[in-house]
């Protein structure tokens, strides 16, 4: 994933009107502290158009802003120089998204390479560089998009603040929002989202659209996120919970993804005995296909199925009880767009491996 | 283990065909087989070998198994497609 923000996002329409740290020594020389705002859209920082009359913007002000606090700042310190010489300091806090709970999934382990960020309960781990020692990880739940892990990480001003967030989406909302999202990338909330996924374990899509808001001091931290995006890995076993599907009648069962769903279909438009399980997913505009077929067929008429044209019962699997069991693949013809093609197919690959007999 | 082609069909064309003999193999031979096994792939009675149905099929064997031999590849189609592959498709046997 190509990460656009840099030190010019400062002025990006998302964080414009955003303050800083203010501090008044006790000369009363004023200093201000910029904070960074970072936002990755698709699109660059989005604020490149208006840089300079941003700019302008923020020149007027800051010198409004230091008029403001020389005079608060006189008053103060002439109502109480004589008690204290002790520094006064005014700080802008940065807005921080609210934390529900602290996260309990995650488990760290200090390696020579950097640190291992694992967690359980999403599947996936990630090593963060030395620098991130002192990190704080916590989760926020976010029901209509997915939960959110930020990463603080110690400022200057000895404050935790989230230098990066990753999402963790379930797969079956990830995929309804990206065909929801087909050609209206740029409206609304809808990004390129598969441009930032940073992979899926067999649950959950892992991405990072980058909205984090902390102090300069903590940029050398932030330009660090592609190299733990790198690192992503997923931990989850390659069918970790998928459901299962059991077929009674002819004594099989295979484990297949969430958002699959088989469905018996009789073919009656042959004379070969011929049963399928179809199998549906949905392609990238939310459309319900077929990916693949069960086809169980009685031996004694593989041959004559052979010997007709129209008659295709895919390979076989495996033969129990005078039936072949075939797998036919639904994933061609153009019913799945390109870019889930290979996806789809490792999926397929997956599901017949779980295939077996019943007793 | 010994991959017989043939079982396959005689006449192997297209990628999706591929594809799928490539999923019925991964589904009853290759499970569970050991990466160090010797995996003997063997192109007796095959008519027909195209490289778009090889490629899904002999290409990803050979990058999923580390021993794979080839055997009865005397076959004029089954030659020229191994060629293929070999020049175009990174195939290592």
């Amino acid at each position: 994933m190509k990460i656009i923000s840099s030190v010019d996002n400062f002025s990006c329409g998302i964080c414009s009107g955003r303050g800083g740290i203010i501090q008044v020594d006790k000369n009363f020389n004023i200093k201000i502290k910029k904070y960074i705002c970072c936002h990755t859209t698709a699109y660059g920082s989005g604020g490149k158009t208006n840089m300079k009359q941003n700019k302008k913007g923020n020149v007027a002000v800051i010198t409004v802003i230091i008029v403001i606090v020389a005079i608060t700042a006189g008053v103060i310190g002439w109502k109480f120089a004589k008690k204290s010489q002790a520094p006064i300091e005014t700080k802008t806090v940065a807005q921080q998204p609210v934390v529900n709970s602290i996260d309990q999934n995650q488990a760290t382990a200090q390696q020579e390479d950097g640190i291992v960020y694992k967690n359980e309960k999403y599947g996936f781990q990630l090593t963060l560089p030395k620098e991130w020692e002192n990190y704080k990880a916590s989760l926020v739940e976010n029901k209509t998009y997915g939960n959110i892990i930020n990463f603080q990480l110690l400022s200057k001003s000895s404050e935790y603040n989230t230098v990066m967030n990753i999402i963790v989406q379930d797969l079956v909302s990830y995929n309804k929002m990206i065909a929801n999202c087909e050609g209206k990338i740029g409206e609304g909330t809808c990004y390129d989202y598969n441009s930032y996924l940073w992979g899926k374990t067999s649950k959950y899509a892992v991405y990072r659209i980058g909205n984090e808001d902390f102090p300069e001091d903590l940029m050398a931290r932030y330009n660090q996120i592609s190299e733990i995006e790198k690192s992503f890995k997923v931990i989850d076993s390659e069918t970790a919970g998928w459901q299962t599907y059991r077929n009674e009648k002819y004594g099989f069962e295979l484990k297949m993804p969430q958002d699959w769903e088989a469905k018996v279909e009789t073919d009656n438009t042959n004379s070969f005995g011929t049963e399928n399980v179809a199998f549906l997913t949905q392609d990238g505009n939310g459309d319900s296909f077929e990916i693949m077929w069960i086809v169980i067929i009685p031996v004694k008429n593989i041959d004559e199925c052979f010997n007709t044209p129209d008659c295709f019962i895919g390979n076989e699997i495996s033969k129990k009880n005078d039936f072949s069991f075939r797998i036919s693949r639904g994933d061609v013809g153009g019913m799945v767009p390109d870019k889930y093609q290979e996806q789809k197919f490792k999926d397929i690959v997956a599901v017949v491996k779980t295939f077996k007999f019943i007793n | 283990m010994v991959i017989e082609i043939k079982k396959f069909g005689e006449v192997l064309v297209s990628r999706p065909a591929g594809r799928e003999a490539f999923l019925a193999m991964s589904a009853y031979l290759t499970k569970g087989v050991s990466k160090d096994e010797i995996i003997e792939i063997d192109f007796s009675g095959v008519k027909v070998l195209t490289p778009s149905w090889a490629d899904e099929v002999i290409t990803k064997i050979a990058e999923e198994f580390k021993n794979v031999k080839l055997l009865n590849t005397e076959n004029a189609t089954v030659q020229a497609t191994l060629k293929t592959l070999r020049e175009y498709s990174d195939l290592k046997i």
